[in-house]
């Protein structure tokens, strides 16, 4: 992510209440072994990394997400959770918007490899179709197995 | 603050068993049920059929201004041609469509300062959002919900960039989006369950949350709010700042075709014009016809006088033609002949004519003194003359 504000990012190598800043985007590569890393946050101490998501949550008002945070409350009223809590309802709603969002622009960057590669090897290929995407599930399989996400064809049909 | 909810099981001691009166033998609910079949009575059946709206003005801002900068492309590209940076009319006699787009749909929706600064740098405002005060949602179905995040998918994918999409992608995009969810709710419950004070707790709490999205992307939550900053906002920017570049180039090029237009109509008028000057003309010549009848009794003195004045090529052909038709007459033609001789003016034409009398007129002119003096009176003219002669 390029001129992040925030920019902290817990790694299981760093220690519990350090924050390390990083640039890169979210993988799905972290996904074990995360919770021994909040310690800090999770024994209460207020410290930097975990006020500032105190203060970011307070101004999620104006983060206006795209997925309705009805949808949000649905899922997490299945969970078991009671979701009146608006901030953090909104919360979820974003960071679901943007995990999709980042497996969408993976998939846009297999597509554009792709469209690259036919028009290079077919010749006199058309610049106005070169703006034009569309999205196949040979671009969204691979972005889907980057997020932890595989798709398989049904038995007897691959 | 704790809630009480439906189906909540108590830890009272009491055992859950209904009172002999109060209870219903199975075998005796079927006769009730299929009475109440019969009867035609439905079941009640709870309505979750919402409309769930899609609130992201600045999302659905950024869309329209794509779709309108791609027509006014595709337009630009249809009626202009590209030469370098910059484009140039392909046809200037076709006009090119006005496009009318509300000035709303390129407003800035976002203040300028609110993403500018480090969210810390911001003052939080006291509101009833900030507070945290509780808010309902409505209840939806699982199938509106499925409905509404296709829906979002599909937002998000035009967003991103795509114009297009496969139906099967689509409906593999809710699922995922559907499976992680779920995921993440799952994760949130399973970091409520290994706190033993969390473990009843329905309440929402942020560190939980911030561990469990950890655990599912490796990332913390405050990445959100970079994620909206880079790829809504400023993205909601770049789209309307390339519409506004765009939009200025097609009505450049509309203006161009305009004067173009109307150079052409006034070119059409003028050409009208000139027309009917020709015809004007016409009759001008055909009145300066008329003087070589009315200064034959001029003599050629005053033709010669003429062509000294000006230098004008014409008027010397003309006196040209007056003399030939004077020694035409004088060898016994028609003035008639004389007449379509003057009425030539092209000069060429005039050559020709010349070069078909000369012919006739050799042996004259070398015997006529009164035509040799007249003509030595314009020798301007009867150099070219001669020269034309001699070619």
């Amino acid at each position: 992510m390029v001129g992040s504000n925030f920019g902290i990012i817990y790694h299981p190598s760093a220690g519990g209440s350090s924050g390390q800043a990083n640039s890169g985007g979210g993988g799905g590569g972290g996904a074990s072994g995360g919770s021994s890393n909040f310690n800090a946050i999770a024994g209460g101490d207020r410290t930097a990394p975990a006020s500032h998501l105190s203060d970011f949550m307070l101004q999620l008002e104006d983060y206006t997400p795209l997925l309705p945070d009805a949808v949000t409350s649905h899922y997490l009223n299945m969970g078991g959770f009671h979701a009146d809590d608006k901030r953090i309802v909104r919360l979820i709603s974003i960071a679901t918007q943007k995990f999709m969002s980042d497996i969408i622009d993976d998939a846009l960057q297999h597509s554009k490899a792709r469209t690259h590669m036919q028009n290079a090897s077919a010749p006199g290929g058309s610049k106005a179709k070169d703006r034009k995407f569309t999205l196949t599930m040979e671009d969204l399989q691979p972005a889907l197995a980057d997020y932890g996400i595989n798709v398989r064809k049904m038995d007897y049909s691959q | 603050m704790q809630t009480e909810h439906w189906g909540v099981l108590l830890n009272d001691d009491d055992s859950g068993a209904l009172p002999a009166d109060k209870y219903v033998a199975t075998g005796a609910k079927k006769p009730k049920l299929d009475e109440i079949r019969q009867r035609g009575e439905q079941f009640p059946v709870t309505d979750f059929h919402h409309t769930v709206e899609l609130k992201s003005s600045v999302v659905t801002q950024t869309i329209e201004v794509m779709k309108q900068t791609e027509m006014l492309q595709s337009l630009i590209d249809t009626y202009s041609t590209k030469n370098g940076s910059s484009n140039y009319l392909l046809n200037p006699c076709q006009m090119i469509p006005e496009v009318d787009f509300p000035p709303e749909n390129a407003a800035d929706l976002v203040s300028e300062q609110k993403f500018q600064k480090p969210i810390w740098f911001i003052p939080t405002v006291d509101t009833a959002y900030s507070r945290g005060d509780p808010q309902s949602y409505p209840e939806l179905s699982s199938n509106t919900c499925r409905h509404t995040l296709r829906k979002v998918m599909c937002g998000l994918l035009r967003l991103a960039g795509f114009t297009d999409s496969s139906e099967t992608a689509v409906v593999l995009l809710t699922d995922a989006a559907e499976d992680f969810m779920r995921s993440f709710v799952e994760e949130y419950r399973g970091f409520y369950d290994i706190e033993p004070k969390l473990q009843k707790s329905t309440m929402l709490r942020l560190q939980p949350l911030e561990q469990a999205y950890f655990s599912m992307t490796g990332t913390s939550l405050t990445q959100v709010h970079n994620y909206y900053k880079h790829k809504v906002i400023t993205r909601n920017r770049t789209e309307i700042a390339e519409f506004n570049s765009v939009l200025q180039e097609y009505d450049k090029l509309m203006k161009e075709s305009q004067s173009s237009m109307q150079k052409q109509q006034q070119h059409q008028q003028q050409q009208q014009q000139h027309n009917h000057h020709e015809f004007n003309g016409h009759d001008f010549l055909n009145i300066l016809e008329m003087q070589p009848g009315n200064g034959n009794s001029g003599g050629g003195g005053g033709g010669g006088g003429v062509v000294e004045d000006g230098n004008n090529s014409t008027t010397g052909s003309n006196s040209m033609g007056n003399i030939m038709g004077e020694m035409l007459q004088e060898l016994g033609g028609s003035t008639n002949s004389s007449i379509s001789l003057s009425n030539v003016s092209s000069s060429q034409q005039q050559m020709i004519s010349s070069n078909a009398l000369y012919g006739l007129l050799e042996g004259q002119l070398t015997n006529n003194n009164t035509n040799s003096t007249s003509a030595s009176n314009v020798p301007v003219s009867s150099s070219g003359y001669q020269a034309n002669f001699d070619t």
